[in-house]
Order: C-alpha cells, then structure tokens, then sequence
C-alpha cells in the first residue's frame, strides 16, 4: 500500500468498526429495548435504534466511497464482524444501557477529536452524525446514573456490564491513539488521548474506577 | 334530573368534558375501558411485528418498520398517560397484570410468518385503528383525549399506507402473489372482527350515549370495508366481500363470524358461528399471548427482582 | 415498585413562528434531562420550532373550569 492509500484504509477501518458498533447497538436497542421498564424507556429505544442504524447506513456507504466503490450502494445486512462483544452480547436492560453508555461516549469522544483536527474529507460528513448522538448521550447517561444508584443488586450488575464494555472500549480507543496515519494524514490531532478522556467522562457516572490500567 | 341524564344530553350537544369533575362513575368506567383497550391494542402491535422485523428485505424497511413501532408505542403512551390522570395506576396496569386481562385484539395474539403478512397488518390493522381512532378523534366528548388524538390521526394514515405499498409491490412479483392472498385470507376476517359485535346484538352502547364513539360497530365496518375491498381489488387480491349495488353496502360472501382454526390461521367458512362463540374464542387468547406480554414487561420484572436481591 | 420516583412533566410546543404554544403531551421522567429526551423523541410528529418541558408540580393554576358535578370525596387527580 502506498503513503495514502495507508491512511484512508485506516481511516476506513476505523469508520467502519463506528459503524458496527452503531448497527449492532441498533438492533439490541430493539430487541432488548421493546422490554424497558417502563414506556418512555421503552419508545426511546425504538427512536434511537432508527437514529443508530441509519447512521452505521452512512458510515458504511462513506466506506465505500473511500474504497473506490461507486453506483448503487450494495444492501445492509449485517456487521462486518469488528463491534464489541459486550455489545454483541447485549441481553437485557443492564446489559443494554452499559453498552450504549460506553459504546456512544467512546464514539462521542472519537467524533469530537476528528472535529478537533479538521480535515476536510471528514468535518462535514460527521457533524450531522455528532449532533443526532447528543441526545442518545443524555439518555445513556442518565440511565447509567440512575442504574448506579438502584437498589439491591442492580448497581452491582450495571458495574459489572459496564466492566466489560468499558475494557473493550479502552483497548479500542488506545489502538486508535497507535494508528500513526490517522494522526500523520491530518485525520485525527497529533498526540491525542482519547483513553483517557473516556475515563475523565466515566466520573459523572462514578464509574472512572471500572476502567483497567495496564 | 339524574347525572347520568345531564351528562349525555350535554355530551350530545357538544359539551366537553375536561375532567373527572365533570364525570358520573358510569362515563369515567366507560372512558377508563376505551382506552385501556386503545392502549393495549397499540403496545401489543409491537411483539408481533418483531417476529419478522428481521425479515425485512432491506435497512430502510426495517428502518420505516422501526418508525411505525415507535408511533405506535407513542399512541400507547397517550392512552395510558389519560389514564393515569384518571387515577389509574399505570405501573400496575402495564407490568403487574396477567396476561389473559390485556384487552388488545385476539389478532394481536399471532406470530406473523412472514414480511408480507407485516404488510398486510398494516393495510387491514391499522386502517381498523385508523376507522376506530378517527372516529373517536371526531366524536369524543373527552377534550384531553381529543386533543392528543391529532398526532395519532396523522400517524396511523402513515402506516396504513406502508401497508398498502408492501401488498402492491409483493402483488407485482410472481412469486409473492400467493403470499399476499394467503396473508389476506387469514388477516381480512380478523381485521372485521376489531369493530365488535353487530349492532343488532347489542343493547345499549355507553360509548355512544356519553359520545366517546359517534358510530356504531356495523358503520365503522362498513367504513373499513368501504377503503379496504376497493384497494384489495385495484391490487388484485381477492377479499370475501363486494359492495352490493342493492343493499348500497358491503355485504361478505362468506358467513360472519364463522369459526377460526388458530392452529393453522384458517376461517372454516362452512361453519358459521355466533358472536358468543367468537368472544370465548376472544377469552381464551391466541397462541402467542403470554409470550407477547411477558415481553413487554420483561425489563420491568427483572429489575424488580434484583431491587429485592441482595447485593 | 420503582425505586427512583418519576416525576410528570408537561410539554408545551409550538409548530412554527405566530403560532400558539399549545400543551402537547406529558411524559415521565426520573429528572428534566430524561423528560427533554423523552419528550423529543415521543413527540416528534411535527418539525416543532420551540418545545419546552414543565414539571408540572411548578404549574400553577390560576383558574379551573366550572365543573359540571360537585367534586366527590376520595377522586384522586
């Protein structure tokens, strides 16, 4: 591979795992999220698994335009095998709030650096992206706090699931700080650290004590 | 003169009603029944739907399939938000009762088989929704109601019509013609079935006498005939029913209610039946009910246990 | 049942510029960043051009409608 083509097939590797996460997160937001406790919960899960999908729709048409790929864009009908497992293995509503908490912070926190650098194949393509996440953010957010401060077991479960997710989204983030060409091509900022601002976030929900230090 | 008396010649005159002082306990049962059964029958549209959510041919149907749940998960909501402003006990409602007490209809209660038939549950169930709720949106003396039944008029035309695109554009494809009249021969009847008992059988009707329906059973089912049999023969599909030129109404071929086989969703139009019969039928629940409810409820009861777990 | 309780919140929206701000719906919501996102994404039948959320034991009402019957003992609200 030559110097660029190096740097837009990381960037393309990169696009695409967002876009796994988001389409598989779409589809347990359905299929977990039609049994939330209550109604609100519940049409919120509906909204935002049409909002996931459609944006893992735009990553992976993106994707295909870097690779070259023009006409008719071929159908979706699965991930291409690179979302996390604890997403994967979403299987209710604990499970469910940790993976989109953490998943949609670490792609949150992803996004905002791509803005930080600027680069004019990427600024425009994502801000839609970013804005239509934010709400998706509070929700998590707030469901994760509310389910640290449950009662009996449940804090102790929500801590556990979002272990799990937490420590696949730090050895993520920490290999995509490693990706020299995202940096060197203007992609990502030079020097970023996109760890630990996962773990500065993790604080609002007291959970910056789940994430693992090497 | 009694309440109840005031109140109906009010409502008949186009008084509204804006809230429970303004009920006797005869109108609040009837309106708390009305939207139970409207509740009910917009959350349990859902289960079914997911059974072959997966089978959507493309991400933009299953996307457009997605936004029609959320609507419908919205016109629950507005049901069971009434109701608790009514006093009733929502959290008890949705997560603590039986499955055999939900009042959504018996079609309610069936796996679909396949993406066609989702279809077809849009062009015929909704559209029932849509006669049902319309005439409500028209009637009703319950002003609250009223009003939040503007956003849900506006949505069910939305999904009557992705139904009507899903038969149409399945009736144009040799090999799924037969999938469409197979759908059709089992979901027509059942669609019939929503608007209740004929008119000639029922005695007095609350919901009319306090205006929380403007038109009887028969008329809203001669309202969905006259949209459905229409569309059903522009696309090519056979229904058991035609209008007759005579009668100026629809009239069904077949024998209505006749018995219903749910073992392999067929009507045994040789054996007619007697709407006392249907509603056994109607109490003793589809093949699916308890699964489709103990979805709905499932986050809600396993949180409730682990509350109670040790830690 | 539930632990954390939830509070109702009443929506007030307005469609475009010169219309009315008209009371919607209700949700309900643990606290306001919840009920903002639950009411975004239940009523989101109209490209609204203001919404708002209330917690509606802050509404204050100055006049109720003259009921028809005299309220009874023991109806709740």
């Amino acid at each position: 591979m030559n110097h660029t083509q190096r740097e837009v097939h990381a960037l393309t590797e990169l696009l695409e795992t967002i876009a796994d996460h988001k389409y598989v997160l779409g589809d347990r937001l359905v299929e977990v999220g039609v049994s939330g406790p209550n109604i609100e919960a519940t049409l919120a899960a509906i909204a935002m698994a049409q909002g996931e999908l459609g944006h893992a729709r735009l990553l992976y048409n993106w994707c295909f335009d870097l690779r070259g790929i023009r006409g008719k864009k071929a159908e979706i009908y699965g991930q291409t095998g690179k979302a996390f497992t604890s997403i994967v293995n979403v299987n209710n509503w604990i499970t469910l709030i940790a993976a989109l908490y953490a998943t949609n912070l670490a792609i949150d926190i992803v996004w905002q650096s791509f803005l930080q650098a600027n680069h004019p194949a990427v600024t425009s393509r994502i801000q839609k992206l970013i804005r239509e996440q934010q709400d998706h953010l509070i929700y998590a957010k707030s469901w994760a706090y509310e389910l640290r401060h449950e009662q009996g077991a449940i804090p102790s479960r929500f801590a556990q699931a979002l272990n799990h997710t937490v420590n696949e989204v730090y050895v993520w983030l920490t290999e995509i700080e490693k990706k020299e060409e995202l940096q060197t091509e203007g992609y990502l900022p030079m020097n970023i650290n996109l760890a630990n601002q996962f773990k500065e976030h993790l604080k609002e929900v007291a959970a910056e004590s789940l994430v693992q230090m090497n | 003169m009694d309440p109840s008396t005031i109140l109906k010649e009010k409502v008949q005159n186009g008084f509204i009603v804006e809230g429970l002082e303004d009920m006797n306990e005869e109108y609040l049962q009837a309106l708390k029944q009305t939207l139970i059964i409207v509740g009910d029958t917009e959350l349990l549209s859902i289960p079914p739907l997911l059974t072959v959510y997966d089978q959507a041919p493309t991400l933009n149907n299953k996307i457009t399939a997605l936004a029609i749940m959320q609507d419908e998960i919205g016109h629950a909501h507005i049901a069971y938000r009434l109701l608790k402003d009514l006093g009733q006990n929502i959290d008890d409602l949705l997560y603590k009762r039986e499955p055999h007490r939900w009042k959504n209809p018996y079609a309610f209660d069936f796996e679909l088989s396949n993406w066609i038939e989702l279809g077809v549950f849009n062009a015929f169930f909704d559209r029932a929704g849509y006669t049902l709720l319309g005439d409500a949106f028209e009637y009703t003396s319950y002003g609250p109601w009223k009003r939040a039944l503007v956003k849900v008029d506006k949505e069910e035309l939305f999904h009557l019509r992705n139904g009507e695109v899903i038969m149409r554009t399945a009736m144009q494809d040799p090999e799924l013609r037969e999938e469409v009249q197979k759908a059709v021969d089992w979901m027509f009847l059942m669609a019939l079935e929503f608007f209740g008992v004929e008119d000639r059988l029922k005695s007095r009707s609350a919901q009319l006498e306090y205006r929380l329906k403007g038109r009887t059973n028969d008329e809203l089912r001669q309202k969905w005939l006259s949209t459905a049999v229409p569309f059903c023969e522009s696309i090519g599909v056979k229904v058991p029913a035609h209008y007759d030129e005579q009668q100026q109404k629809y009239v069904l071929d077949v024998p209505f209610p006749c018995k219903f086989d749910p073992v392999n969703k067929k009507w045994l139009v040789d054996q007619p039946d007697t709407w006392d019969n249907v509603i056994k039928r109607f109490k003793q629940r589809g093949p699916h009910n308890k699964q489709f409810v103990e979805r709905i409820q499932k986050g809600a009861k396993e949180l409730e246990q682990l509350r109670k777990d040790a830690v | 049942m539930v632990a954390t309780k939830r509070k109702t919140f009443d929506i007030f929206a307005r469609i475009k510029r010169g219309d009315p701000l008209t009371h919607i719906g209700t949700v309900e919501a643990e606290n306001e960043h919840l009920a903002k996102v639950y009411a975004s994404f239940t009523y989101d039948e109209e490209d609204w051009s203001e919404m708002t959320v209330v917690d509606r034991s802050q509404i204050v009402w100055v006049k109720k409608p003259n009921w028809l019957f005299a309220q009874k003992e023991g109806r709740v609200r």
